[in-house]
């Protein structure tokens, strides 16, 4: 559906509305996070058209939601947000979760001064590069027999601990303590399964990537101090998903749920948008698969920061543990939770869709573990590989999107025009003068990966800081990347 | 005329495939899915490579080709094979039968991970003496 003159109203200096009037078909109107300079991006592709489209799903609460970082994607917008009331036939959507289920960013700390470890940094990186698969067609570090891959999708990060990869406050520290409860195997494809039993402990490729950070500025003394950052520290941050795994559960029941559009009577504008009520046999088989599809990412992520701390093992001759490589935090981005949020003065269960969003839920919500009950929980904010990630926390103030916030800088450039665009030697200096180390499976994905393809994630940052969704607490800059 | 043609996508493939019927089509987006996917290396035994017969059925055709395109991104990542040849036998509306051929991906630079085929805007149309199909595939 072509929608001409979607009609903008700006509320404040980071709020748009699109009102539910606009089109017969909208339950609710659409809500954009971003200023004045990232809407001339967002109005260059059809995300906007993509934001009216959600507003059809039946069961939508509140309004249709886009983060400052939004572009156009299949169904949602990518930094698409929307919750739907399963009590009232809400639905679910594959197309509000993403093809890469439980895509997601997991952040470490050390207890290095990058100053201490700079001369070490390229043999870091050249191990890390051997220890962790990337690339297309990689394999992770085990096959997995077809039992172990269903429990891996039942238990998530806590199967990874249990084989002996990681300790029991790694968990603690992980969305959903590393695995979505209720998950489904049975409701899972042989198809997923075959896809997935060779790929545990692999990065992948595109804009999934491994990076040494440094802690350049710390905007909250108070929350860092608690989290054990500090200036001048040497940080980790892996961004990966479900793999294979994921990508085929989504497309299993994008075809599946395309049947259910007449079955249950809904109309949707675009059929990437397909959708079953949550509580119907569809919309639970797909949830539970989603979720099985989600703790194989919280086990990727798991198994895949176990290699990290053992490259810095091999380097530093120093057990982990001595080197202080503890868990900040693992988000998902790419997911759909029920969740109790409250509408209309009465906490309610919703089937709460982030698609390229991050939940960031505030101080005092009691899906937090106990470390994180005084401060909220931590949102990590990846950027490009040439400039800056953020971490940020979870405040009260974001209760109007759910709890949801941006999950990084989002593209501005196609890959074509990359390719046409920048040059690989060009890339290298650019870093170089960083001061940053690369190593990559594929000259094509550098170039790809560019930073100029992306936003500017400080001005995005800066948006979510503003509207109130969260609350900076430190910005680090590369040093070492990784990429597939 | 030319069997398909990448265009912009900010964040994803996008690529325009043409056909001067629906079986050149669908094998030519087949062929332009993995022109994506990999670049032959020098050394390939034409021996070495291995033959699948493909069955589908589908409600329409912007689902068949959907199908088609998303078994062959299966079969190529289960087999570890890049499929380079594709014959369509019987096509209709809502069922397709075809054989394709692929070797080992050992004899390929492998350049883009296609996550899946999506349906965003697919619509397969008739234009003057030809076909043409837009499909944006998530990478």
């Amino acid at each position: 559906m072509e929608i001409p003159n979607i009609p903008l109203q700006q509320l404040d200096p980071c709020r748009y509305q699109i009102p539910a009037s606009h089109h017969p078909g909208m339950r609710v109107p659409g809500r954009i996070y971003a200023n004045e300079k990232l809407l001339k991006d967002i109005l260059n592709d059809k995300a906007l058209e993509q934001v009216v489209n959600v507003a059809f799903l039946p069961g939508i609460v509140g309004q249709s939601m886009a983060m400052p970082d939004m572009h156009w994607g299949y169904g949602f917008p990518i930094g698409g947000v929307a919750a739907t009331d399963p009590r009232v036939g809400g639905v679910i959507s594959p197309g509000g979760v993403g093809f890469d289920i439980n895509c997601g960013v997991r952040f470490l700390r050390t207890n290095f001064q990058f100053k201490e470890m700079a001369e070490y940094l390229r043999d870091l990186v050249a191990v890390l590069f051997d220890h962790v698969p990337s690339g297309m067609g990689s394999k992770g570090g085990w096959r997995l027999s077809l039992p172990d891959i269903k429990q891996v999708l039942a238990k998530g990060a806590k199967w990874v601990v249990d084989q002996g990869y990681g300790i029991s406050s790694d968990l603690e520290a992980t969305e959903d303590y590393g695995a979505i409860s209720q998950a489904d195997p049975q409701a899972v494809s042989e198809r997923a399964y075959e896809r997935g039993r060779s790929q545990l402990g692999t990065l992948g490729s595109g804009n999934h990537f491994l990076e040494v950070q440094v802690v350049d500025e710390i905007f909250d003394a108070q929350v860092a101090e608690e989290l054990g950052l500090f200036k001048g520290q040497v940080t980790v941050m892996i961004h990966c998903g479900s793999r294979g795994l994921g990508y085929q559960v989504c497309d299993d029941y994008c075809h599946r749920m395309g049947k259910c559009l007449e079955k249950y009577h809904i109309h949707v504008p675009d059929r990437q948008l397909a959708c079953a009520p949550v509580e119907s046999p569809e919309g639970q088989e797909y949830l539970g698969a989603m979720r099985g599809a989600a703790n194989y990412a919280f086990a990727n992520r798991q198994y895949i920061m176990h290699q990290v701390r053992k490259s810095f093992e091999k380097i530093f001759k120093k057990t982990w543990e001595t080197m202080d490589l503890n868990l900040i935090y693992d988000v998902a981005h790419n997911i759909a939770k029920i969740e109790n949020h409250k509408v209309d003065g009465r906490q309610r269960p919703l089937c709460v869709h982030r698609k390229g969003a991050t939940r960031a839920f505030p101080p005092g919500h009691p899906e937090l573990a106990a470390r994180y009950q005084k401060i909220g929980q931590p949102v990590i904010i990846p950027g490009d590989m040439g400039r800056y990630s953020y971490l940020l926390i979870g405040v009260e103030s974001a209760a109007e999107t759910f709890y949801s916030c941006c999950h990084g800088a989002g593209r501005v450039m196609s890959r074509s025009k990359a390719a046409k665009t920048f040059k690989m030697k060009d890339i290298l200096k650019d870093l170089e003068d960083k001061g940053i180390v690369i190593q990559a499976q594929s000259k094509a994905t550098v170039i790809e990966e560019a930073s100029g393809v992306y936003k500017d994630v400080s001005e995005v940052v800066e948006v979510v800081a503003q509207a109130g969704l969260s609350k900076k607490v430190c910005r680090m800059r590369p040093v070492g990347v990784v990429k597939g | 005329m030319k069997a398909y043609e990448f265009i912009e996508h900010t964040a994803d493939a996008a690529v325009r495939v043409y056909g001067r019927d629906l079986r050149f089509l669908f094998q030519n987006a087949a062929a332009a899915m993995f022109k994506l996917m990999a670049k032959p290396q020098s050394g390939i035994l034409k021996s070495s490579s291995r033959k699948f017969k493909i069955e589908l059925f589908a409600a329409n055709q912007e689902e068949l080709m959907i199908r088609w395109l998303s078994e062959l991104l299966y079969l190529s990542e289960s087999k570890k094979i890049i499929l380079t040849e594709f014959e369509i036998g019987d096509l209709s509306s809502e069922s397709l039968r075809a054989g394709v051929r692929g070797t080992s991906r050992q004899y390929f630079h492998l350049t883009t991970e296609i996550k899946a085929v999506t349906y965003h805007k697919l619509k397969i149309q008739k234009e003057n003496n030809y076909y043409a199909v837009q499909i944006i595939f998530d990478v």
